[in-house]
């Protein structure tokens, strides 16, 4: 019933989002769809003022092209990155293994705002030149470019970790002599890569990617403050500008259209190919001995890469905050500080103790329903911030219409940040639910039936066996929700109540708003922080498992 | 009137179409070591899981001191079972493994039990160690321990020797043997290896296609072996020829 319940929830927004496309479409989508809505354009004669394309061919124009790049390039540095790490032996290998990771601590927001300012001077020069030298319309050209390029950038570097982690642990886990026969029978090394590593390595790869392109397209902050419209950034837009519900959930539901189309070929791509490649037995794989100056380059090539994905924005962003504390006292970010632990303690609280009740019904009831239950509660993961969020306010907005609870509704979602943790329990439930489902799947069956045997019921067995057995997992579980509810930006800007600013909000409202670097590079230190100390927490964790 | 500890009427089992028990009767008495012997997929695991508790049968009779148990949970059965991995407890050490069964003894009582039963197995150097720091005989010697200390009506062993070296093997055979009549427990034994069922059973049922094809005392079995599987198994020793 509670795992019904939780299904639920995550499929109300997708049942709204159908719901609402059903309805006749309103002035504002016609605006965003057609190029001359109402014909008006035609009738006044004035068809060379008609655009080529819609607003919304525009936008998902962007958005794919978006996708693709981001998803190619984090492949190519993920999987490069993941292989020399975990099969070759160059100097810094160990460091570099661990340090790679560190851009995911950056929300991307931050990141853009950071490569924003290092390369507005270079952009604007450049712009004079092209200006002066080919005229306005070329340099508006060069600005889309330009701005297109640093997207397509910044979020490989904040998103390519998660290719790196998936497939760094796909190659740590494959067995050498899978290799080794392969290069026994004639194949060289690149062939061996290609033809043995890649498709072995192929579902968790594809998994990373997955989750790339989630973040892609539920980015908005980096979008916003790089000046790139994609669907994300247009559903804000039909939001607040024109502030039309229909068309921005009609918005939403291209978005879902893409993740739909994704998830098909996720599971066309990786479906019938998990394989069980067996594992090495020695605790660490053989590394591979390279020679001197391909190591020295294999270094280098790390390095450049973990210089432009974290040291350098990191660097970039003490300094703006060391300005930024000679004008502002760190006591005043204080009560954002206290919000933002708030939210994302409580949130993870609730996602963890949901998790654990779903993973603990699919084990005690391994029946397909059960879980399908499951897998369609972590769906939510696939839906934008920003969808969920605005969804989350037409089903309130739906509820209080036909019902007589609007009162204790627009307390939940506006009067407090209850709502809000609602939302992250239906988004965030995907994150929580593997550590524990996967630390409950180690805990042997038997030991369960053990219990049961020496006069143990659900509960007693649940206490004195399950939970302390959990323990890291849980610990793991909780660290990952609780950077992820932190670093949150879109849903937290459309459901958080207006006095209850966090530090992602005021991040971002100081600098693609206010544009008060100096003074936003405080709070976004402080998220970076939260987030490196997070990591280590769960490599120490790991560590200890 | 016979005082069976144990007692199986027409027992049977199937998963979908698939007949994994066919109406399985068997009688042991209190303080006898009975023996299951079969191939690999004959259907003795089930048995001692449904005597356990912990599978329902689709017909027949479970009777355990007496009294029908076919409804009774696995909690509420007090039937001891060791595990063929042991399913020892890897957060608990070995003292707080042997007491997870004593929930309603008192802090004295448990810690007598405990005590007594550490002595028994030999087990006092190793007490406060954890799981993984022990050998398979010991991990062996903790589980049975841990089966015996609520004092079940009657002790199942699921495969006890497969994990151990034949030294260790012949060892804790003895010790198991010399434990069961030491403590007048009965117990039942599952095993795929007929030299174990000969040197342990007062008891074997011989288990083929999910039926006791024949029971009896191993002097029994060895003199008049009722079919030609009987026979050749008894005379060659080893049964699992998957």
């Amino acid at each position: 019933m509670g795992a019904l319940l939780l299904c639920l929830l995550v499929c109300l927004p997708l049942t709204f989002i159908l719901y609402e496309s059903s309805k006749p479409s309103t002035e504002a989508w016609q605006q965003l769809s057609q190029v001359d809505p109402g014909g008006i354009l035609e009738e006044l004669d004035l068809k060379e003022e008609i655009p080529e394309h819609s607003r919304l061919y525009l936008k998902t124009k962007n958005t794919l092209l978006l996708l693709c790049s981001v998803v190619a390039l984090s492949a190519m540095a993920g999987i490069a990155l993941a292989w020399v790490v975990s099969r070759w032996h160059f100097p810094l290998r160990k460091s570099m293994s661990v340090c790679l990771v560190l851009p995911l601590t950056i929300p991307s927001y931050i990141l853009a705002a950071s490569y924003k300012l290092l390369t507005i001077d270079t952009k604007n020069s450049l712009a004079v030149w092209v200006r002066t030298n080919w005229g306005q319309d070329v340099m508006s050209t060069f600005d889309e470019l330009w701005n297109f390029t640093l997207a397509t950038f910044v979020l490989t570097a904040a998103f390519f970790p998660y290719v790196y982690l998936a497939a760094r642990t796909a190659f740590s886990n494959l067995s050498t002599s899978y290799l080794e026969s392969s290069q026994s029978l004639g194949l060289s090394s690149s062939q061996t890569f290609l033809k043995v590593a890649l498709p072995l390595a192929r579902p968790a790869i594809i998994g990373g990617l997955m989750l790339v392109s989630l973040e892609t397209l539920n980015e908005f902050g980096a979008m916003k403050i790089l000046g790139i419209d994609t669907l994300t950034t247009e559903i804000f837009y039909a939001w607040t500008n024109l502030e039309d519900k229909n068309a921005a959930i009609r918005l939403a539901g291209c978005i879902m259209l893409i993740l739909l189309v994704l998830l098909i070929a996720e599971q066309w791509l990786s479906g019938g190919k998990r394989f069980h490649a067996s594992r090495n037995t020695s605790s660490s794989p053989t590394l591979k001995k390279i020679p001197k100056f391909k190591s020295a380059l294999v270094t280098l090539s790390c390095l450049t890469i973990l210089f432009l994905a974290f040291i350098l924005p990191v660097g970039q962003l003490i300094n703006l905050a060391v300005d930024g504390l000679e004008k502002d006292s760190i006591s005043r970010f204080l009560p954002l500080v206290a919000n933002s632990l708030w939210l994302a303690a409580n949130s993870s609280v609730l996602i963890l103790f949901a998790s654990v009740f779903l993973a603990y019904a699919c084990r005690k009831i391994p029946h397909w329903s059960m879980v399908t239950l499951s897998k369609v509660s972590t769906l939510g993961y696939a839906i934008p911030g920003a969808i969920l969020g605005i969804c989350t306010i037409a089903v309130i907005g739906f509820i209080k219409n036909n019902t007589s609870g609007g009162n204790l509704l627009d307390y939940l979602y506006y009067g407090s940040s209850y709502g809000l943790v609602l939302a992250y329990l239906v988004r965030f439930l995907a994150v929580g639910l593997p550590p524990i489902d996967a630390g409950l799947k180690q805990i042997n069956r038997n030991l369960d039936e053990a219990s049961q045997c020496l006069g143990h019921g659900f509960l007693s067995t649940f206490f004195r066996l399950h939970l302390p057995l959990l323990k890291l997992s849980l610990s793991a579980g909780a660290i990952m929700l609780f950077i992820d509810i932190l670093k949150e930006l879109p849903l937290t800007l459309i459901l958080n109540p207006s006095n209850h600013e966090t530090l992602a909000t005021k991040t971002y409202s100081l600098f693609a708003v206010e544009e008060r670097y100096t003074t936003g590079a405080i709070p976004a230190l402080i998220l970076i922080l939260a987030g490196i100390m997070g990591l280590c927490a769960v490599r120490y964790i790991s560590r200890n498992k | 009137m016979t005082d069976h500890s144990l007692e199986l009427k027409n027992v049977s089992k199937k998963i979908g179409h698939l007949t994994i028990l066919g109406g399985v009767n068997l009688k042991l008495d209190t303080g006898k070591i009975g023996v299951l012997a079969g191939e690999s997929g004959s259907g003795k695991t089930t048995i001692i899981r449904i005597i356990a508790g912990l599978e329902s049968p689709n017909d027949g009779e479970v009777i355990i001191c007496g009294k029908e148990s076919a409804t009774i949970s696995a909690k509420g059965r007090n039937v001891g079972l060791v595990f063929q991995d042991y399913a020892l407890f890897p957060h608990l050490t070995v003292t707080q493994n042997i007491a997870f069964g004593l929930r309603k003894a008192s802090n004295n009582e448990k810690q007598q039990r405990v005590d007594s039963l550490l002595n028994l197995l030999n087990l006092m150097d190793i007490a406060k160690r954890f799981p993984h720091q022990l050998s398979g005989g010991q991990q062996q010697r903790v589980a049975i321990a841990r089966a015996l200390a609520p004092r079940p009506a009657i002790i199942l062993f699921d495969e006890p020797f497969s994990n151990l070296d034949s030294i260790q093997k012949r060892k804790l055979r003895e010790q198991i043997k010399t434990l069961i009549k030491e403590t007048k427990s009965t117990a039942l034994i599952v095993t795929h290896d007929i030299d174990d069922a000969m040197r342990l059973a007062d008891e074997i049922f011989i288990i083929q296609h999910g039926k006791v094809v024949q029971s009896g005392t191993p002097k029994e079995l060895r003199l008049s072996p009722t079919n030609s599987y009987v026979a050749e198994l008894v005379s060659h020793g080893h049964l699992d020829r998957s």
